[in-house]
């Protein structure tokens, strides 16, 4: 009987700890970032932390306002080198439901096929490219999933994982690739890499709020049950980064807290709930309501395998 | 087997599906699909009570869903335009509504194991079974020669409203949880083109093969005492 007990409130607590925590973070952000725009820091992940807890019309407009400007101003090219930028909008419209085909007469999907442009920018360019373009079934040329998949497989390094140059694993970059590899896992080689890749984040101890928020994320991408202890300890390990008011610092030995730590805490917390509660994992956003124009572009590739 | 229990079948067969859907959130498809199933083999084997000759019937028959299924993946290559719903009709008119039920509800179920099964499966079974249902409560043991043109009609009829009307909505709950009035319309706008394409396929085909086959089905079940 007491054994229950105990095992009932440890439940009732670490439930509403992260309940609590996603909330607290959650209106810290709001409270921060006003006028979310196209940025690393208060822009799509802050969008994509908000919006995927729960819908907020006047956040997403502000964003996708300041997006228009903002293409318009730059005349489309929002990088030359740099295509996470194009992953990184395209991954926050999504979350909030609008068309990537057309926004404001600029097609950002297409952006994303120019494969060798995308991989120029090495593994981080076709792990977010990969992300973004799963984040909804965009139609693009067959080929183009395939080559980023393959480019992002070739690129393990020896004994699992990933890194962004040398031989040693990463945990951001290695947890990246996870989410960008996770819709593909019924095929054995690409379950194969992710398992080795899961392994080296469960032997590696991360030092930066960052690589715990990130690792949380990518194991929530595998929803498997297997993983749930270790995912609550990466979450209880994050309450060691967390100040009072919901935000959180990049490392434990900072005084004040850091925003880039903070959004990608918020949507590490919120990928955490929707693990928890079933939902669709973070960047899967099919269960995000889309327009009208964005439907028609998505039926139109997806109606003709009914025949 | 009574039309009465025919259409009984056929709400149950629905009712599954609206449950694989809103219980089991779409995720059940191989389930919901193997149901159907078995619902059509109970429809049919209980007709096949007390009858002689049912193996070579069976036979018969699997050979012809054989047939349209190899006829969905074989023009694969041409969009939307497929044989399938064309072989199921002609089902239908020479073994009767339940065997076409049947074969429409198998075709979906087996060709999608080379186009890709999903939560579309069982929508897609229903659709075909449907409309090898109808084709047999209408053209079932009637003489066809004269009655081709009715049954070309019936092909682009109910290519277009049963298995459009259906899978249209359909794919929008596919693509996206909201199933408003607004996105089922313009599902209806982007599918009608391929709807059109498939109707014409049927039209085609049952025009091309409806007389012969169901003269040389008809021979079949008169060498083999089928009836």
């Amino acid at each position: 009987m007491k054994r229950t007990v105990s095992i009932f409130i440890v439940f009732i607590m670490l439930f509403s700890f992260s309940f609590a925590t996603v909330t607290e973070t959650r209106s810290y952000i709001l409270k921060t970032v006003t006028n979310p725009k196209v940025s690393s820091t208060s822009g799509e992940w802050a969008v994509l932390g908000v919006t995927r807890y729960e819908k907020n019309k006047d956040f997403a407009n502000s964003y996708y306002k300041n997006l228009c400007n903002t293409l318009k101003d730059k005349k489309g090219v929002l990088s030359d080198t740099k295509y996470t930028e194009y992953a990184r909008v395209v991954i926050a419209l999504s979350s909030i439901g609008k068309n990537p085909y057309n926004v404001n007469g600029y097609n950002l999907i297409a952006k994303l096929c120019d494969t060798d442009k995308v991989k120029n920018q090495g593994i981080n360019g076709a792990i977010f490219a990969l992300i973004a373009l799963d984040t909804r079934n965009y139609k693009v040329n067959e080929n183009v999933r395939e080559e980023y998949i393959k480019y992002i497989l070739n690129k393990e390094i020896s004994g699992g994982g990933f890194s962004l140059t040398g031989e040693k694993p990463d945990i951001d970059v290695t947890s990246m690739a996870i989410c960008a590899l996770y819709k593909y896992r019924s095929d054995e080689k690409v379950n194969a890499v992710i398992q080795r890749a899961v392994k080296v984040l469960k032997l590696s101890k991360a030092t930066y709020v960052e690589s715990i928020a990130q690792e949380i994320v990518a194991l929530c991408s595998l929803n498997d049950a297997n993983n749930k202890d270790y995912i609550n300890t990466l979450v209880t390990s994050l309450s060691a980064y967390k100040l009072s008011d919901g935000s959180y610092k990049h490392s434990i030995n900072d005084e004040t807290s850091n925003l880039m730590s903070t959004e990608q805490v918020l949507y590490a917390l919120v990928a955490y709930d929707r693990f928890t509660n079933n939902k669709k994992f973070l960047y899967d956003m099919t269960d995000v309501e889309i327009e009208l124009d964005t439907l028609r572009v998505l039926l139109k590739s997806f109606l003709p395998i009914l025949y | 087997m009574s039309s009465k229990s025919k259409i009984l079948f056929t709400l149950i067969s629905l009712l599954t599906i609206l449950i694989g859907v809103f219980v089991f959130k779409d995720q059940q498809y191989y389930l919901i699909s193997s149901i159907l199933i078995i619902y059509t083999l109970i429809m049919v084997m209980s007709g096949f009570e007390n009858k002689k000759n049912t193996t070579s019937k069976l036979v018969t028959i699997s050979v012809l869903i054989a047939l349209a299924v190899a006829g969905r993946i074989g023009f694969s290559f041409l969009p939307q335009f497929k044989p399938a719903a064309a072989i199921i009709i002609i089902i239908a008119v020479c073994f009767g509504a339940d065997i076409g039920f049947m074969s429409g509800a198998m075709t979906g179920f087996i060709s999608n194991f080379f186009f890709g099964q999903g939560p579309w499966t069982p929508w897609q079974m229903f659709s075909l079974a449907l409309i090898g249902l109808f084709a047999g409560l209408i053209f079932y043991n009637k003489d066809m020669k004269h009655r081709l043109l009715w049954l070309c009609i019936y092909g682009a009829i109910s290519t277009i409203i049963i298995y459009g009307g259906i899978m249209n909505p359909v794919s929008v709950m596919i693509v996206e949880p909201r199933l408003t009035v607004e996105a089922v319309m313009a599902s209806y706008a982007v599918g009608i083109h391929f709807d059109i394409i498939h109707a014409i396929a049927t039209v085609v085909f049952l025009s091309v093969l409806a007389i012969p086959m169901i003269k040389l089905i008809n021979r079949v079940k008169l060498k083999y005492d089928l009836l």
